[in-house]
């Protein structure tokens, strides 16, 4: 078993192989060697987010980790799928804030598969709306000058003229 | 708070009952309501006010709140993915593999919303590695989306698709038949553009009608059916693989014994010239890592061949996965 130790000072102890679907965990285990107890400090990732981080790797145990070249081994023209499986869709249903904390937790434990499923999320969110939507979704602050702002009129321009 | 809106004693004994007040007690009353009137409008006001601060500090803590928001605390790279997700999904086993830029579909949605995204769209070459571009309505804003497209992708791999249907369209108040007078000058100008980035072509797609082809200079056929800009086309993107040529713009040497091949995995010629079948088997054996292929064979040329059959190499193809094979007559450009 191996325990983890996160930046509000809480532990979880969890199964090796669960644990180890985080690319980074992975590595410190190999650097410490198998019989180290010491708790793995997380710092940058919450009680609250790892939890769920967890939960995702709990069910995910025993597949197949993602080549880290995964991208550049896939066919040479873009095919993307933004699909996102049943029990992640479910999973990855949380509020805004929960969501950019996993997709950063997914990033700093290096999870690619969660951060795959973090970022397809975000950009369902964004797909299908108008730049004023989006701006209201996220909290954006529309800061273009008067300049720019005609800039992407001009380049939007050639769309009225179809 | 005047007490005296409260505490009247005239009023006070009436209230709950039935009585009717005296003419003395009416004026008392009266007055009094004039006050309460005054209060209630005061009180309205200071409702007013609150509420509005109410709002104003919501908002406010709307906006604080935003600041600590972990979309700010996404690092550029991440970003830069979810905005890869963001792109219309491409299908490589179509012939038209995406849309048409819009302005409300990314990439350019994105370039719309805050400096910061525009900034990191702009500064994401893979982005901008797709383009459709429809000249068939002949419009001259075809080639500056394109100049933008090619100059936002940097060097990155590139899927490229020219589409020309024939058609007409009214312009400047009368109707003009477009191949004739716009699409050539707008669909060379794209093609033009697309020729200059070859090297980095992964796939292409020249998907033109034939009258359109009849009005562009540069793809009419030189002497024994060659087309020497198409010729000089493949053998300058060593990276293609995956190519659509359709109507009547294939030339024959351009499937004979050539490297550009090597490495093609898909490749559709839907042309009205057909490929005589030596040069068919030639592409096949060229091409060992071909999984879709879709040929139309002349069938004059096959006739005239017919005879050289049985000499054809053998040839295997562990990776392919379609293979489509049709005749039709010999169709020349005039």
């Amino acid at each position: 078993m191996i325990v983890l130790k996160t930046s509000d000072n809480e532990t979880f102890t969890v199964e090796r192989d669960v644990a180890e679907r985080s690319v980074l965990i992975k590595n410190m285990l190999d650097d410490i060697g198998e019989n180290s107890e010491q708790a793995i400090p997380l710092p940058n990732v919450n009680s609250s987010v790892l939890k769920k981080v967890l939960e995702y790797c709990e069910h995910h145990r025993g597949e197949p980790l993602p080549a880290a070249d995964a991208d550049t081994s896939q066919d040479d023209t873009r095919k993307r799928t933004t699909d996102i499986s049943e029990w992640d869709q479910k999973f990855i249903t949380v509020d805004q804030e929960m969501l950019f904390e996993i997709i950063l937790a997914a990033n700093y434990l290096d999870i690619k598969s969660l951060l795959d499923v973090g970022c397809k999320t975000v950009a369902n969110m964004i797909k299908g709306k108008t730049p004023e939507e989006i701006r209201k979704l996220f909290n954006i602050v529309n800061d273009f000058t008067p300049e720019e702002e005609a800039q992407i009129k001009k380049e939007n321009e050639w769309a009225e003229d179809r | 708070m005047d007490e005296s809106i409260h505490t009247s004693t005239t009023s006070h004994h009436l209230l709950y009952t039935n009585v009717a007040p005296t003419t003395q007690e009416r004026c008392i009353i009266a007055n009094l309501l004039e006050k309460k009137v005054q209060q209630v409008r005061k009180l309205e006001e200071m409702a007013r006010m609150l509420n509005n601060e109410l709002v104003q500090a919501r908002d406010d803590l709307l906006e604080h709140k935003a600041l600590l928001s972990g979309a700010r605390k996404l690092p550029v790279e991440i970003i830069s993915e979810i905005f890869s997700q963001c792109l219309p999904e491409v299908d490589t086993s179509s012939v038209i593999w995406s849309s048409e830029p819009h302005p409300f579909q990314a990439p350019l949605l994105l370039t719309q919303v805050c400096r910061s995204w525009r900034s990191i769209a702009i500064a994401t070459p893979r982005l901008w590695s797709t383009l459709i571009i429809n000249a068939s309505n002949g419009s001259p804003s075809h080639g500056a989306i394109t100049k933008l497209w090619l100059d936002r992708s940097r060097n990155v791999p590139l899927t490229l698709t020219l589409l020309v249907r024939a058609t007409d369209r009214f312009h400047g108040g009368r109707r003009v038949t477009s191949y004739e007078e716009f699409v050539p000058l707008a669909a060379t100008k794209v093609l033009t553009m697309f020729v200059s980035h070859l090297p980095r072509v992964r796939a292409l797609a020249l998907l033109f009608a034939l009258p359109v082809i009849r009005a562009i200079p540069k793809l009419h056929p030189v002497g024994d059916n060659e087309i020497t800009w198409t010729r000089s086309l493949v053998h300058s993107a060593p990276n293609l693989r995956h190519l659509y040529f359709d109507s009547s713009m294939v030339p024959l040497p351009i499937v004979r014994g050539q490297e550009w091949c090597l490495r093609l995995r898909t490749i559709n010629l839907d042309a009205a010239y057909g490929i005589p079948p030596q040069d068919f088997f030639l592409l096949l054996r060229n091409s060992p890592e071909l999984v879709q292929c879709v040929i139309v064979m002349n069938l004059d040329e096959s006739l005239n061949h017919l005879t050289r059959w049985d000499e054809m190499p053998k040839v295997v193809h562990s990776a392919l996965q379609e293979l489509s094979l049709s005749t039709q007559h010999c169709l020349y450009v005039s």
